[in-house]
């Protein structure tokens, strides 16, 4: 198995087992956002490292390589600095961020892919069904949360629910792509 | 208040799909960029291996002329030479000289004679002279007689259509195959009649050759010859097949003529 979806392995598998966790602690403590939150807050890091870690070992340049670790670690300053100062609409913000920068990563596989030579065929290639399930995921959630904040300034709850139902749906959208890219992965390998 | 909320949510919901739409036609656009790019990747590298082939079948078709050229100018120059001169010197020695019989020495003739013949056939067969200076259809004629005179086979060779000027080039590799097939028919056929058809079409020149032997699907693995045969056709834009007709082989090979060539 090459690295990247070894990567995507580990990340689906911490996904699984974050929502999990998240379901049991929503049972569990009934209406206390702040513990949910606060998990969701530690898996944001986790989230932007493995996606990140992701692309640098797909990337074929080596200074796209350089250009996503830069971004990778300035970016997972500002929500470490962003943390500290803690605000519960802060999150959003943060994985706003964090988000954003994979969809740059996802841009520039795009454009290393665009910009060489064409021998792979990309409809088996598992590399570009992930990179295209992290682009499609990511850059609907910036949507998803920038849109929230602009609008549904008056309705808190309503707020939350919303983007809950949403993202969850653009996530589960995205790990879709993750089981095409394995599905390609495993007919490459009986070819 | 709810028909606030209804709006806001309309507007959230309306921006939503409308961006993973466009995210969608980008991801498509960007697939269908890469494929065209890739069919016309493809179609450059497909052209340039066959530019690669051809030349590289160029080069062998004409480092295997030469050496034909080369033995048979030797055969013809040299060896042929001291056979007539060997044959001179028989000729002119007395019958009681040393006491040889003379049945002895008209037998030692004939062996001289019939090596001469044969090798003299073998230089013409390799020559690319032979068929450049008398054509191709004088070519196929005497391999049809070289074959005939053996007693075993009956070949025959039949022309139909008005006769084309051909280039060197095609006409030699036409006789080629013509060679190649009667070679495969007399090591591999196990028959004994073979057909030689040439039809010239205004621009298409058709040759079949069909015989009564085994047969393609008893004869075995194919083997090089067949390979060369194609590749020699190909080489000059044109196509050949190979197929069992029930009783023989029947080989037909299509080369395209340029229309200027009356």
């Amino acid at each position: 198995m090459p690295k990247y979806l070894r990567i995507i392995t580990i990340y689906t598998t911490i996904a699984g087992v974050g929502a999990i966790i998240s379901i049991l602690i929503h049972f569990k403590f009934k209406y206390v956002w702040d513990i949910v939150i606060n998990f969701f807050d530690a898996t944001t890091i986790l989230h932007l490292s493995l996606l990140a870690y992701f692309f640098f070992s797909l990337l074929p340049k080596k200074y796209h390589k350089y250009i996503s670790i830069i971004f990778v670690f300035s970016l997972t300053l500002t929500v470490v600095i962003l943390i500290k100062d803690w605000d519960s609409s802060l999150l959003s913000r943060c994985f706003i961020v964090s988000n954003f920068a994979l969809i740059l990563m996802a841009i520039t596989y795009y454009w290393d892919l665009l910009n060489s030579e064409p021998r792979i065929d990309i409809l088996h290639d598992p590399a570009f069904w992930i990179v295209t399930g992290i682009f499609i995921g990511m850059a609907s959630n910036v949507v998803l949360l920038t849109l929230s904040h602009l609008l549904f300034v008056k309705y808190d709850y309503m707020r939350y629910a919303l983007t809950s139902i949403f993202a969850s749906f653009f996530y589960a959208v995205m790990h879709l792509f993750f089981v095409k890219g394995y599905i390609c992965y495993r007919n490459s390998r009986r070819n | 208040m709810l028909s606030e909320f209804t709006t806001e949510l309309m507007v959230f919901v309306i921006c939503v799909t409308l961006i993973v739409m466009l995210l969608c036609v980008f991801v498509i656009l960007a697939v269908y960029r890469y494929k065209r790019k890739q069919l016309y990747y493809n179609k450059e590298i497909k052209l340039l291996r066959s530019e690669y082939e051809h030349t590289i079948l160029s080069s062998q078709i004409e480092i295997q002329e030469q050496t034909f050229l080369h033995i048979s100018r030797e055969i013809h120059d040299n060896i042929g030479q001291k056979l007539t001169l060997a044959k001179l010197y028989l000729n002119t020695l007395p019958a009681s000289y040393h006491n040889i019989p003379e049945t002895r020495i008209s037998h030692c003739l004939q062996l001289l004679t019939e090596s001469i013949s044969g090798l003299s056939d073998l230089s013409r067969g390799m020559s690319t002279d032979f068929v450049l200076s008398n054509g191709l259809v004088k070519a196929i004629e005497h391999e049809v007689a070289l074959l005939n005179r053996s007693g075993v086979y009956a070949a025959r060779f039949t022309i139909e259509g008005e006769e084309l000027f051909l280039e060197g080039n095609t006409e030699l590799v036409v006789y080629r195959i013509v060679q190649e097939c009667i070679h495969n028919f007399v090591k591999h056929a196990g028959g004994m009649e073979l057909l030689i058809h040439l039809l010239y079409q205004p621009d298409n020149l058709r040759l079949t050759i069909r015989d009564n032997g085994i047969g393609l699907n008893n004869a075995g693995p194919k083997g090089a010859g067949m390979i060369h045969m194609r590749k020699r056709a190909e080489l000059l834009g044109g196509s050949f097949t190979a197929k069992d007709a029930g009783n023989g082989t029947e080989i037909e090979v299509s080369i395209p003529v340029p229309h200027n060539s009356k």
